[in-house]
């Protein structure tokens, strides 16, 4: 394998057929790869309208350049739909290991059409396609799922698979590779288990082909230095995962509590990574070629191993929903790996749920036959909703519609905290106005890693960074984290190693190339160019301007506690500079000269 | 004057999680890092009294200062 096999697998669901087609080098190149390319082939092939949960969707795995090479983080894969969470795109990336045995196994890209009149799996090695199946998984969880397919692969292959979440259509679906490695966001899971498929192994062993060895070697190690050297990546994340940012993220104000009625949590060092790390932490765990390793393996209630949670899972089922108890955060992310669901978003339905209850829109008597409740901090109930969610069982088949269905079911949407019907991640853009710009324009949904304003408003000396409740030039800003980030994703890379900057960036992937194919100022082209064929995508799909927006909370109720209080989102003053910058008119819609300078 | 140092990731490390200091009238947060043993430049984010805040704001009694080293990620 190198950069690209060239070669694209695809399968045919209804037919059980596959074949394989050669990919234009070219234009993997005007679209990078990953993200980038996937945007590209879903655009062409499926009618934006089309329902996310019907066979006329697509499903893409696709990888970038990076995946599978000696390059720091160069493992991660992307899935790319159309989510049946927001209704536009959907991009959710993973790391792990099994992005890079899907290329060596030949291929650059998956695209799966169709349905399944049964369920089936995919198995993939160097020189075979089967599809296989998959009746004795369906009804599995993720580790029950991977541990059946290693017994009959071996246990060098790499699964990558849903749960029941997938398997009952829940919205917010994901995609688990790796035992506890996520595809999380925007219901990919759910497409996935739409066509009927419940896995695909991953059992490639080609190398990879570097133009020139030594070369590569000698940038690759010279990142990983300066990813060791850096205090964030060198130490903070590695000691403590990302769970690190809770203590600061609650100091500055911004952590929002109780779907999100409040903005600062009085026990948020009960629930916060140095919590983590002296009370449950086991080990540490890294993805493919990852200096960092920010996983966190933990041990449950019985001293058994499991994945760790990440800031945004603890935050979700902590503060958010009044929740101290760290050992049951542990057992809600475990759950929601288990059932595949994703942990911002299927948090987001119960939070959003328990404020409805609270409000007195949900009634005791709708949860009677659960024997459950939606109260504040009854996290007893918290964690076995998930499983109800999963399963789409009781009321938790409300809660599988995802927060923004639920609460509109009441007539009450505002309840739910969401962009384009997706959840909300943990920072209060009331006071981080470009975080809140960032929000409202990603092209997924509710999403903050897309072009994370965090690193420029709240992280660092106050000395250096950037007003974070002033919206005057904040656009341009938000504009450069969102490229940096497509430019991360569509590589193939971690967003955690973005400090390497966009010259880093260039410097390893044309070193993977072997020639110089990028300038920081074509990569960033390129950058615009996927981000404005998404957007194209999204309008096409009958998003507008209306859908790039934020909750109502964020915009007309002022924070009430910690030291943001008093602060709203003021959306309305950055959002015509972002669409400028962007080259879109004032609705949003990309114009014509736009598409043509980016050759789209 | 006294004042309270609340601690924050590997800055823990050998100082625990929450300080009690004596201080003189005039002493800065930058002082204050000085007075910890904490490396150069490894602090990042100041808070007192939950306000974002300079490595040369002056401290006064009774003050509690947050210490971040800086943090990566989200």
């Amino acid at each position: 394998m190198k950069v690209f096999n060239e070669k694209i697998l695809r399968v045919n669901l209804k037919s059980l057929s596959h074949s394989t087609e050669k990919l234009d080098i070219a234009i993997a190149k005007k679209f990078i790869g990953n993200r980038g390319l996937g945007a590209k082939y879903l655009y062409d092939e499926i009618d934006p309208k089309v329902d996310a949960l019907s066979p006329e969707n697509k499903l893409i795995i696709v990888n970038g350049p990076a995946t599978g090479s000696n390059m720091p983080t160069g493992g991660r894969f992307m899935v790319v739909t159309k989510s049946p969470l927001t209704d536009g795109i959907a991009y959710a990336n993973s790391g792990g290991f099994w992005g890079p045995a899907f290329k060596a196994s030949g291929y650059d890209m998956m695209i799966l059409e169709n349905k399944a009149d049964k369920p089936v799996y995919i198995y993939l090695d160097d020189d075979t396609v089967e599809i296989k199946d998959a009746a004795f998984l369906w009804g599995k969880t993720a580790t029950e799922t991977t541990d059946a397919l290693l017994e009959v692969h071996g246990e060098k292959a790499k699964v990558l698979c849903i749960g029941p979440g997938g398997e009952n259509l829940a919205r917010m679906a994901s995609m688990m590779n790796d035992y506890d490695r996520t595809a999380g966001r925007g219901g990919v899971g759910a497409v996935m288990g739409s066509k009927n498929v419940k896995a695909i192994v991953a059992n490639g062993k080609s190398a990879f082909e570097y133009p020139d060895a030594a070369k590569a070697k000698e940038i690759a190690s010279a990142k990983v230095k300066f990813l060791r050297e850096q205090p964030g990546t060198g130490k903070a994340l590695p000691e403590l995962g990302t769970a690190m940012l809770v203590n600061l993220v609650n100091a500055s104000g911004v952590f929002p509590t109780k779907n999100w009625q409040g903005s600062q949590y009085e026990k948020a060092e009960e629930i916060s990574g140095e919590a983590l790390r002296d009370r449950f932490l086991v080990k540490r765990s890294a993805c493919y070629r990852c200096p960092v390793a920010c996983g966190r393996v933990v041990k449950d209630a019985n001293g058994e191993e499991i994945g760790g949670p990440e800031f945004e899972t603890v935050w979700m089922f902590g503060a958010n929903m009044d929740n101290d108890d760290l050992a049951y955060i542990n057992m809600a992310n475990e759950l929601c790996n288990e059932y595949g669901v994703d942990t911002i978003s299927a948090g987001g339905a119960i939070a959003c749920a328990m404020e409805l209850y609270q409000r007195g829109y949900i009634k005791d008597e709708e949860l009677a036959a659960d024997g459950l409740s939606l109260k504040w901090g009854d996290k007893e109930s918290m964690v076995k909703w998930v499983k109800k969610l999963g399963l789409r069982e009781g009321f938790g088949d409300k809660l599988a519609e995802g927060s923004y269905r639920l609460a509109e079911s009441y007539g009450v949407p505002e309840y739910s905290m969401t962009v384009k019907k997706q959840d909300l991640p943990a920072y209060d853009a009331r006071a981080m106005q470009g975080q809140g710009l960032n929000y409202a324009t990603c092209t997924r949904g509710g999403c903050h890693i897309k072009g994370n304003m965090l690193p420029t408003e709240v992280l660092g000396p106050v000395e250096t960074r950037l007003d974070r409740f002033n919206t005057e030039g904040r656009a341009p800003h938000v504009r450069n984290a969102v490229n940096l980030a497509t430019i991360t994703d569509s590589l193939g890379f971690c967003i955690f190693i973005r400090g390497v900057g966009i010259p880093g960036f260039v410097e390893m992937v044309n070193a993977l190339y072997g020639e110089e194919v990028y300038t920081p100022e074509s990569i960033v082209e390129a950058a615009e160019r996927i981000l404005t064929l998404e957007k194209l995508f999204n309008t096409k799909a009958g998003l507008t301007k209306a859908d790039d927006t934020l909750p109502p909370r964020l915009l007309n109720e002022p924070i009430v506690d910690g030291p943001s209080k008093g602060h709203v989102n003021r959306l309305g003053e950055m959002l015509p500079e972002y669409y400028e910058l962007r080259g879109w008119d004032s609705e949003g819609v990309p114009k014509p000269e736009t598409l043509a300078a980016l050759g789209l | 004057m006294k004042v309270e140092v609340l601690l924050f990731n590997f800055l823990r490390d050998g100082r625990g999680k929450v300080v009690s200091m004596d201080v003189n009238e005039g002493t800065t947060v930058n002082d204050l890092i000085r007075l910890l043993e904490i490396e150069d430049d490894v602090v990042a984010n100041v808070l007192v009294n939950q306000a974002d805040a300079e490595f040369f704001s002056l401290l006064k009694e009774g003050d509690s200062v947050s210490l971040f080293p800086l943090l990566a990620g989200g």
